[in-house]
């Protein structure tokens, strides 16, 4: 009677990513999450600076940066709207971000595009991460000029981002018809950075309610 | 025995020579016809080679080409780990193997190019008829959703620069403040516009026998929408007479471009009524929609608002800034709003009321 035995555990070669298994049970809290948050962060620093190999790191798609990213820019702008309607502007701006991300690969996916929801959907809300950024700075200067001025730019960025990875889509003749909503959804969060009001503008409003 | 096994089973070689093949995700479907079947789709699948028209992908769709002998074919595919989330189907174009509650049923809507929703928007600017002609072999619906989506989108825009420059000029020391009401406002205007004008021009058509298909309805009411997006951008001018002309020009050539082609239908109508009827709702909803640019979103004359006073004040003219210290922001006007959508409908069920009455009366 032969006996077979053998370790069922492989501990010789662990496997990339989150497919560790029994080990990533036992490790402590901090790595965990740690290791999610290096993940956004990689692409958020994708998102900045684009690389040739960016759309392989893009390809690992997770929801949590544009939640985070959603997230920010509806309390900040939230921050410093009108005080009868904070609720309503970080609704709206929830929703926007959302729904839009969601009406635009909807879009490109019935105009023939052969693209994964989630991943663009990822895409996009990742793309948003300059405006949020203008969105922080726009905190600290009153200047229509200078803001729009900012707001354009990053406005760019996040156009300009989200095309590269969506590239290769293969739309052939309808690539303005896709590309045109994605610029519409960056413009309206833009024109929404760009119409809040900074914290100099906060007290003005305050005085002119008690007046 | 195994040459019947070969037989049954129509594999490819599977190339297992590169690192890249070897990692893909081997995914054994069966042929388009059975893969119908088991799909559960409505029609039956009609004919067997409808598959794959559109583009390959990464997954090798099969077609009727295949050397199938027998009834069980099965053929391998493959399809790469990041598809593997999402089964993708070809999209076609045929109705018939596309249950309505698909995503790939209404990419049919979608198949335009970028030139011709160019030339459809040229059309429907510069009405020069014909325009339900050339979109009827292939009615989409990207226009008639993104440009009413734009129009919102440039109304809300366009009236916030407005109403600052107002605010700018009329010296005030307070700021301009934005009122998100005012996008939702205009969502439901713009909206519940292409929708109900969409929906009636169809209702009226198919009550009075000149069936009109509503996708052509609703790309003709959606492409006419183009001509407000200018609008919008031209009423940032501060100048009330410059922005009656705009919304007056805008509702004329709206109306013409409505009224030239929706005509033709009632040419063979049993009952002269039908005609009536259908060119009172265009020109009816065309009003309430210039009526609502006009008055709701680009209405800006200095308020005085009394200290205290937190209701919306009905705007009256001033001149100069006088004792009040406070710019209210630009509320939407939500008893006007209501007013305006209760007048409309009140005087559009009158006509129905009227006119089908009529119709019965001359019927019988």
């Amino acid at each position: 009677m032969q006996s077979f035995s053998g370790n069922i555990n492989n501990a010789a070669a662990p496997l990339v990513g989150s497919g560790q298994g029994v080990d990533t049970l036992d490790e402590p809290v901090m790595d965990t999450i740690m290791r999610d948050l290096r993940s956004i962060w990689e692409k958020l620093r994708m998102v900045l600076i684009p690389r040739k190999d960016s759309k392989n790191v893009l390809r690992d798609w997770d929801l949590w940066g544009p939640l985070l990213l959603c997230l920010l820019l509806s309390l900040r702008l939230s921050l410093t709207a009108p005080e009868s309607q904070v609720a309503t502007v970080f609704t709206s701006i929830f929703v926007i971000i959302w729904g839009g991300a969601a009406i635009v690969t909807v879009n490109t996916k019935l105009l023939g595009g052969k693209l994964s929801i989630f991943q663009t959907i990822c895409v996009l809300g990742y793309c948003i991460f300059p405006l949020v950024l203008a969105s922080a700075v726009c905190l600290a200067i009153s200047s229509i000029i200078v803001r729009g001025l900012i707001v354009a730019a990053a406005f760019g960025w996040s156009v300009v981002a989200s095309m590269g990875f969506l590239n290769d889509v293969n739309l052939g003749n309808r690539k303005a018809l896709a590309v045109y909503p994605m610029c519409l959804f960056y413009f309206i969060i833009g024109w929404m950075v760009l119409i809040s009001r900074s914290v100099w503008e906060l007290g003005s409003h305050t005085n002119q309610k008690n007046a | 025995m195994s040459k019947q096994y070969e037989q049954l089973l129509d594999m490819d070689e599977p190339h297992l020579d590169t690192a890249q093949s070897q990692l893909e995700f081997q995914n054994f479907v069966l042929n388009s016809a059975e893969a119908n079947l088991v799909a559960g789709q409505v029609g039956g699948g009609g004919g067997g080679g409808n598959g794959s028209s559109s583009g390959s992908g990464r997954a090798s769709a099969t077609t009727a080409g295949t050397s199938s002998m027998g009834a069980n074919n099965i053929t391998q595919t493959k399809v790469s780990a990041s598809e593997f989330m999402q089964p993708q189907q070809p999209m076609t174009n045929n109705t018939s193997t596309n249950a309505f509650w698909t995503l790939q049923f209404y990419a049919q809507f979608f198949d335009v190019d970028s030139t011709d929703v160019a030339q459809r928007i040229i059309a429907a600017v510069i009405p020069r008829g014909g325009f339900m002609d050339s979109i009827a072999s292939n009615p989409d619906l990207y226009g008639p959703f993104w440009i009413p989506t734009t129009v919102i989108f440039a109304l809300f825009v366009t009236s916030f620069i407005a109403g600052s420059i107002n605010a700018y000029f009329s010296n005030t020391s307070a700021d301009y403040v934005y009122d998100m009401a005012l996008l939702s406002f205009a969502s439901t205007a713009v909206y519940s516009y292409v929708g109900g004008t969409s929906a009636a021009l169809w209702g009226i058509g198919r009550y009075f026998g000149c069936p009109v298909k509503i996708l052509e309805v609703v790309g003709l009411v959606g492409y006419g929408m183009s001509i407000w997006v200018p609008v919008s951008l031209l009423c940032i001018l501060p100048s009330d007479i410059l922005r009656t002309v705009l919304v007056l020009v805008a509702f004329v050539l709206t109306s013409f471009l409505f009224v030239q082609n929706i005509s033709p239908f009632y040419n063979n109508a049993s009952n002269p009524a039908g005609r009536t009827v259908a060119l009172s709702v265009i020109l009816i909803a065309n009003a309430a929609l210039a009526l609502a640019f006009r008055f709701g979103f680009f209405a800006f004359v200095h308020k005085v608002n009394a200290p205290g006073d937190n209701k919306p004040v009905k705007p009256t003219p001033t001149v100069g800034g006088s004792n009040s210290s406070s710019f209210a922001a630009h509320e939407v006007p939500k008893d006007l709003a209501t007013a305006i959508a209760t007048s409309v409908f009140n005087e559009f069920a009158n006509q129905i009321m009227d006119s089908v009455e009529e119709a019965i009366t001359t019927s019988v």
